[in-house]
């Protein structure tokens, strides 16, 4: 019986390796956006992994998401992860009121549970996802999930914030009435920051 | 400037308050200068900061996301205060991040890498502020403003400082100058004052005063001391005044005293004087003297030889020589003399002398004399008084006390005679004391009938009055004595009566004189004491007669007298009283009664007897008093008090006699009767216990012979049922034949029969009988020989046997582990007659000390109870007793409770030197106990007229398997238990487990608890199911007592089953359905690891061998195989556990535990059954999942 155990657990690990090490190849070989020059890909990606992890400190939750003062608050990478190690290299040893912060990678399919996305607080929404984060955006529209996308695009189908390359810089479109919908409260200072996407409709319930 | 000293008042003072206002407004402004310009600093600071802070917290968004428009957006937010200069915003690696005023080019000292904090330089104020977010530094605000405006202000309130000090300057000196006359024009006159009073001496003189101040005080000072001076001079006159008028006061006062200290000496009952110490020539004496003795003070004053010659011839020697010598030691002194006075009295003097001097510093001698003449006369009279007591006391007779009162009354004065006379019975005086009076003249008195007027006391006797006769010679009352009063030469006679308390007249004390005499108020007061202390005499005396008359009666009477004083201390005492108690009189007085206390009274017996007598009443009673030598009798007790004439106790009289034998045998008479009562009131209940055991088996043989007649049974059932009868006669035999056994000892026809006999075989004859009851029970019953043992001993064998019989069976009876074992020896083999003795000795439950001694008494059992407990008549030991001491010895018993017990038995054996002694190897019998054969056998159901769950209490085991077996085949479940604290308990068990009984079947005579007892305490506990009672009681009232303690209904033993049934089916019919519909429907039993899925293939295999073991444990307990049993509980133990059955494994450890110690096997029996129904419950559930 023990040795079957221990087995599992073996078989277990194997697979989730194979998966990982399949993942790490399809980030190299799938480029984003269409651009080719690795080192700007690579500047701009640290830059949106430090605006992930800005926005944290910027964005209120409803306080029942926490388990307590000390959870950790949760990122998910929905879709195909353009960050490779650099998310989780900007989050080490960071800590936003208290809470550590931890990454997940999570692969949803239109149509499917939402329980894993449940537990996540902010929601980056790999455009791999394709038709599927419009999908993603309807399932999550009316849970406390901070949602982040690629382009003015995200916000305007009723993504909360949606990055966009700008003249060198990052900039992000904000969606205020999203936001609302999701129960989250955006500091007034980064809504100054971002452009604003207004009448433009939340999903409906 | 001219030099302080040679300033003017004026000048110093104007100085002096120009210098003092100058230099505290001076400060006073430099304080405030400074002030200001430290809060200007900081509240340019602390407003720049405010500003800084709030520009700081609007900036973390534009840092986190580097948007430096928006930076710069927000730092254009100080152009609202023109003194900011410029603000820059810093990264945290220093590079400049936004910058205001956007147009202002940048300069030079606008770097980054500052610390937090403001410093001032060149007329700038720099403040240095982190940008926060999440408490972590993002960046760092720059701001310079600029001073100028501040320093614009200290200017000009320097400006407006200087000239309030100048104003206020000028201000003081005005002010100054009216104060400064004001000060001035005092001191100026005051000075003149001084001056004009010096050089005139008029202290008249005044100070104006112009003001409170100061100055004013000082002028009132001034004022004050020349009116001290002009006053002292006025009280110095009044002193020398007064002084005058003291002097002429103090002497009028003397004069006064010197007239007061003549007149009391004048007053004073003494005669005060003075003398010269060598010469003794008075030089003073008070005019007392001449009152005192007589002599006028020239006559004391002119002689020095006056005072000796005075003195009485008798004492002055004494009284010069006491003088001298006390004189010549310088002693003051007081002595005691008789003088003669001037008229020829005899006057006591008591003189004190003190020695001193005189103003001219020669000695003198100064003393007062004081007349004690009546007290020497008082003391006389009275040292005669306690003469008389004295002899009274000592128990003289009347005549001589009267004669030494007579002598007494007689030496108060030297020319009086006195005598006195006492009243017959015919009221005659006769002469008591007359020492005076010559005889001649006595018995011309003698006899003399009292009446109106016969001389002084014939009169005085007659009224009870005194008769003072002053003159006899013209006294009419002497008319008829005259003649003989002339020839005695008596010429007045006063006579006083002698009186008792209540006036009765005992005779007359009376008082010659030679002439005519008047009494004195002195001499009245000596004769009434005399006739006084007369009185008392004569009562005493008489009484004293009384009391030695009565004392002689109570010596001579049978009963024990005892006299004590009011406090109970023992005064008398008569020889009967010695006699009872064993002390004499002189051991008894001054004692008290308590000393023959003998502690088997209470207390409150005497306190009772006290509060009666205290209480003046006479008190009777028995008490058990105790004698000298520690025995003890019976004293028949009579206790009066004895009053005084006032109703006082003054002693109390006891009378007792000894009535020990009386009372002894009347207790001897109530002990007969109580003894005799008891033994009736044991043989009823002998006899009420004995019907019961006769009536149990009775029962059981009435019951099972219904059972054959009634019943088609098995062959075997048939056999068991004949045996329990054949059993059950045997056992009514015996008690039968024990209730013979023992009346013919009660009446003596019991006869022995002594021959030779072998001890040995006899012993080893009823061990093998016993042996049998011993395995039984699971415990060895051991013989063992101590010595040499004699091959035949003279007795009867048939009552020995039954003794052995009787002691062992008993032993193994009251043994429920352990070992019996009989011990045997023999003693005196060389006397003329041997003694064998055997001694039992058993571990079962012992005897309690208060039941020992009860244990061989015929017709008392030790516990009831008990007894039934472990069956029998109860008589074993009595019979066993009795038999060993007709056999010439006897049965004794140790016994620790809970220990076991030790009975000894021995007998006479008879002349033993010629009998061949034996050796005898210890015998140890120890057989492998046998499990009893299962006797139930539950056949198939065939009458199905009865339905339910029974629980039946009953503690016979025959009547338990008789009932048992009907309810059974009726098709009822039935429990069984023994008694009624069982009963108790397995009924609210079953009620609590959810599976109640339907009804309750309950013998009512039970031990431990009865039924009564059982049906009362389940009722009082809320029980409400049916309980039918079962008594052998065939006594009318029984049903009434049964319905009672809360049974619902009666049923008789012998067990009719038809009336039986009828009755359980009444009150059956309610709750049957219910309780058969859960027994039959088991829960399925699920294991623990059920949901583990990689359990699953494990559990399978463990299931399926399950029913291989249970047709296993089902096998063992048919073929009562209990090894192979507990193998197989043991395995299922051990793996049940693993597999999630923790339930399993404890059932299987109870089958483990209790075929290993050999347990019942009807426990057995349902401990397998539990487990077999839970593996089948367990692999059911497996099966439905």
């Amino acid at each position: 019986m023990k040795q079957d155990c221990n087995l599992n657990v073996m078989k277990r690990f194997r697979t989730s390796l194979v998966s990982l090490v399949m993942a790490c190849a399809l980030l190299r070989a799938v480029p984003l956006h269409g651009q080719s020059n690795e080192v700007d890909e690579d500047k701009a990606l640290k830059v949106k992994a430090a605006y992930l992890l800005n926005f944290t400190k910027f964005v209120t939750w409803p306080a029942d998401v926490f388990e307590d003062a000390h959870s950790p608050i949760v990122i998910g990478i929905v879709g195909i992860d353009p960050f490779g190690s650099i998310l989780d290299r900007t989050i080490k040893d960071k800590t936003v009121a208290g809470r550590p912060l931890t990454v997940r990678r999570i692969q949803w399919r239109a149509g499917e549970s939402t329980s894993a996305l449940k537990q996540c607080h902010l929601l980056y929404v790999s455009p791999s996802l394709g038709d599927g984060v419009a999908a993603l955006i309807d399932a999550v529209a009316h849970m406390p999930i901070l949602t982040i996308g690629e382009g003015e695009e995200f916000a305007k189908i009723g993504g909360i914030l949606g990055f966009v390359a700008e003249g060198g810089r990052i900039v992000f479109w904000a969606n205020r009435k999203a936001a609302e919908a999701a129960k989250l409260q955006l500091n007034s200072q980064l809504l100054k920051l971002a452009r604003p996407i207004e009448d433009v409709a939340v999903a409906k319930d | 400037m001219p030099s302080n000293r040679a300033m003017t008042f004026r000048r110093k003072l104007l100085l002096f308050a120009t210098l003092t206002s100058g230099s505290g407004l001076l400060l006073a402004a430099t304080a405030a200068l400074i002030g200001e310009w430290r809060e200007l600093h900081e509240s340019t600071v602390s407003q720049l900061s405010v500003q800084t802070d709030i520009v700081a917290a609007n900036l973390s968004a534009a840092l986190s996301f580097d948007d430096a428009r928006s930076a710069e957006s927000t730092l254009a937010a100080f152009h609202t205060d023109p003194c900011v200069l410029a603000a820059t915003v810093c990264k945290p690696d220093n590079s400049l991040f936004a910058i205001y005023p956007v147009a202002a080019s940048v300069q030079p000292s606008f770097q980054c890498g500052l610390t937090p904090g403001h410093t001032f330089s060149k007329g700038q104020l720099t403040l240095v502020r982190a940008v926060r977010l999440n408490d972590e530094t993002i960046g760092t605000v720059i701001v310079h403003y600029g001073l100028n405006v501040v320093y614009d202000r200290m200017f000009w309130q320097v400006v407006v400082t200087v000239l309030v000090l100048g104003g206020a300057l000028a201000v003081a000196h005005l002010i100054a100058s009216p104060i400064r006359k004001s000060l001035l024009r005092p001191v100026t006159e005051l000075a003149r004052a001084a001056h004009a009073i010096s050089n005139t001496g008029d202290y008249g003189t005044r100070v104006a005063r112009h003001a409170d101040d100061e100055l004013g005080q000082l002028a009132d000072a001034f004022n004050l001391m020349v009116s001290q001076v002009q006053n002292r001079d006025a009280s110095l006159r009044n002193t020398r005044d007064e002084l005058e008028q003291r002097v002429w006061e103090r002497t009028a006062e003397l004069a006064a005293k010197k007239r007061q200290l003549g007149d009391i000496l004048r007053d004073v009952d003494a005669i005060v004087w003075e003398a010269d110490a060598k010469t003794w020539e008075f030089s003073f004496v008070s005019e007392r003297a001449m009152d005192i003795l007589g002599y006028p003070s020239a006559k004391w004053l002119g002689d020095p030889n006056f005072w000796a010659s005075i003195i009485h011839p008798e004492d002055r020697d004494q009284a010069i020589s006491t003088c001298v010598q006390a004189t010549e030691r310088g002693e003051d002194h007081s002595f005691a003399y008789r003088a003669i006075a001037a008229d020829g009295r005899v006057v006591w003097l008591h003189d004190t002398v003190r020695i001193g001097c005189n103003d001219h510093g020669s000695q003198v001698l100064r003393g007062i004399m004081i007349d004690i003449t009546e007290r020497k006369r008082d003391d006389a009279f009275k040292a005669g008084h306690r003469r008389v007591l004295e002899l009274l006391n000592e128990g003289r007779d009347l005549p001589q006390v009267l004669t030494a009162l007579v002598k007494t009354a007689e030496a108060q004065a030297p020319d009086m005679r006195c005598s006195v006379l006492l009243l017959d019975n015919e009221q005659r005086l006769r002469i008591a004391a007359a020492p005076s009076f010559v005889d001649e003249y006595n018995n011309a008195i003698d006899g003399v009938q009292i009446g109106p007027s016969v001389g002084s006391c014939g009169t005085a006797a007659y009224l009870g009055k005194r008769v003072i006769v002053e003159d006899i010679a013209t006294d009419p009352l002497w008319e008829n004595f005259r003649e003989l009063a002339q020839k005695f030469d008596i010429g007045a006679c006063w006579s006083e009566p002698i009186l008792t308390a209540d006036g009765r007249v005992l005779g007359t004390l009376a008082m010659y004189y030679s002439r005519p005499q008047r009494p004195e108020p002195a001499e009245l007061l000596l004769i009434e004491a005399a006739a006084d202390l007369a009185a008392l005499a004569i009562e005493h005396t008489r009484s004293a007669a009384e009391r030695n008359r009565l004392a002689m009666a109570v010596d001579a009477t049978a009963d024990g007298v005892i006299v004590t004083d009011a406090h109970g201390v023992i005064q008398h005492t008569n020889p009967a009283f010695s006699k009872i108690t064993g002390y004499t009189t002189g051991e008894l007085l001054g004692k008290r009664p308590n000393i023959l206390k003998s502690g088997k009274q209470t207390q409150e017996l005497y306190d009772r007897m006290w509060e009666t007598i205290r209480a003046g009443q006479t008190w009777s009673g028995l008490v058990i008093n105790r004698r000298k030598d520690a025995t003890f009798y019976d004293a028949a007790l009579t206790i009066s008090p004895v009053n005084d004439e006032q109703g006082h106790i003054t002693g109390y009289v006891g009378v007792q006699r000894d009535v020990t034998a009386d009372t002894e045998r009347e207790r001897k008479l109530e002990d007969a009767l109580s003894q005799a009562e008891a033994a009736n009131r044991s043989k009823s209940e002998f006899l009420a216990n004995m019907s019961h055991e006769i009536r149990t088996p009775m029962t059981a043989i009435l019951g099972f012979t219904e059972q054959l007649a009634a019943d088609s049974l098995s062959p075997d059932e048939e056999r068991d049922a004949i045996s329990t009868i054949h059993r059950n006669g045997q056992h009514l035999l015996a008690i039968i034949n024990d209730i013979l056994d023992l009346s013919k000892l009660e009446a003596g026809k019991l006869e022995i029969h002594r021959t030779p006999c072998d001890v040995m075989a006899i012993v080893a004859d009823v061990v093998s009988l016993l042996r049998v009851r011993a395995i039984e029970k699971g415990f060895p019953l051991e013989v063992e020989y101590e010595g040499l043992i004699p091959e035949t001993i003279q007795t009867d064998p048939l009552r020995l046997r039954q003794i052995l019989f009787n002691l062992i069976g008993n032993a193994i009876k009251f043994t429920e582990t352990g070992s019996v074992k009989v011990r045997a020896n023999c003693t005196g083999v060389d006397q003329e007659t041997g003694r064998m003795l055997f001694a039992v000795i058993d571990t079962g439950i012992g005897i309690g000390p208060d039941a020992i001694s009860r244990l061989f008494q015929p017709f008392t059992q030790a516990n009831a109870t008990l007894t039934r407990r472990f069956g029998g008549t109860g008589l074993g030991l009595t019979i066993a007793k009795r038999l060993a001491m007709m056999l010439g010895g006897d049965v004794t018993v140790e016994s620790t409770p809970g220990k076991g017990s030790t009975f000894r038995a021995s007998i006479e054996c008879g002349q033993l030197s010629s009998v061949r002694m034996l050796t005898e190897p210890v015998e140890v019998a120890q057989m492998a106990p046998q499990a009893p054969a299962l006797n139930e056998n539950d056949g198939p159901t065939t009458i199905n007229t009865l339905r339910g769950r029974l629980l039946l209490a009953e503690d016979g085991p025959d009547n338990q398997r008789l009932i048992a077996h009907i309810l059974r085949k009726a098709g009822a479940e039935v429990e069984i238990v023994e008694n009624g604290e069982l009963a108790v308990h397995a009924a609210m068990q079953a009620l609590a487990t959810l599976k109640p009984f339907d009804l309750i079947l309950m013998d009512m005579q039970m031990p431990v608890m009865d039924g009564y007892a059982a049906t009362r305490r389940l009722r009082e506990v809320g029980y409400e199911r049916p309980i039918i009672a079962l008594t052998a009681h065939a006594l009318a009232g029984d049903r009434e007592k049964c319905i009672a303690a809360g049974c619902n209904d009666y049923a008789t033993k012998p067990i009719n089953r038809n009336t039986l049934f009828a009755v359980i089916k009444e009150h059956i019919r309610n709750g049957e359905s219910a309780t058969m519909e859960k027994i039959t429907n088991p829960q399925p039993l699920i294991s623990e690891l059920a949901s583990d899925p990689e359990f699953a293939e494990l559990l399978e295999a463990f299931l399926s061998e399950m029913p291989k073991r249970v047709s296993g444990l089902q096998d063992a307990i048919s073929a009562s195989d209990l090894n192979t049993l507990a193998r197989l509980a043991h395995q299922l133990k051990g793996s049940a556990g693993g597999y999630g059955y923790p339930i399993i494994t404890e059932a299987a450890n109870h089958v483990e535990q209790s075929a290993k110690s050999n347990a019942a096997m009807d426990q057995l029996q349902k401990q397998v059954e539990t487990l077999v129904d839970l593996c089948r419950r367990a692999v059911a559930a497996h099966g439905s999942a």
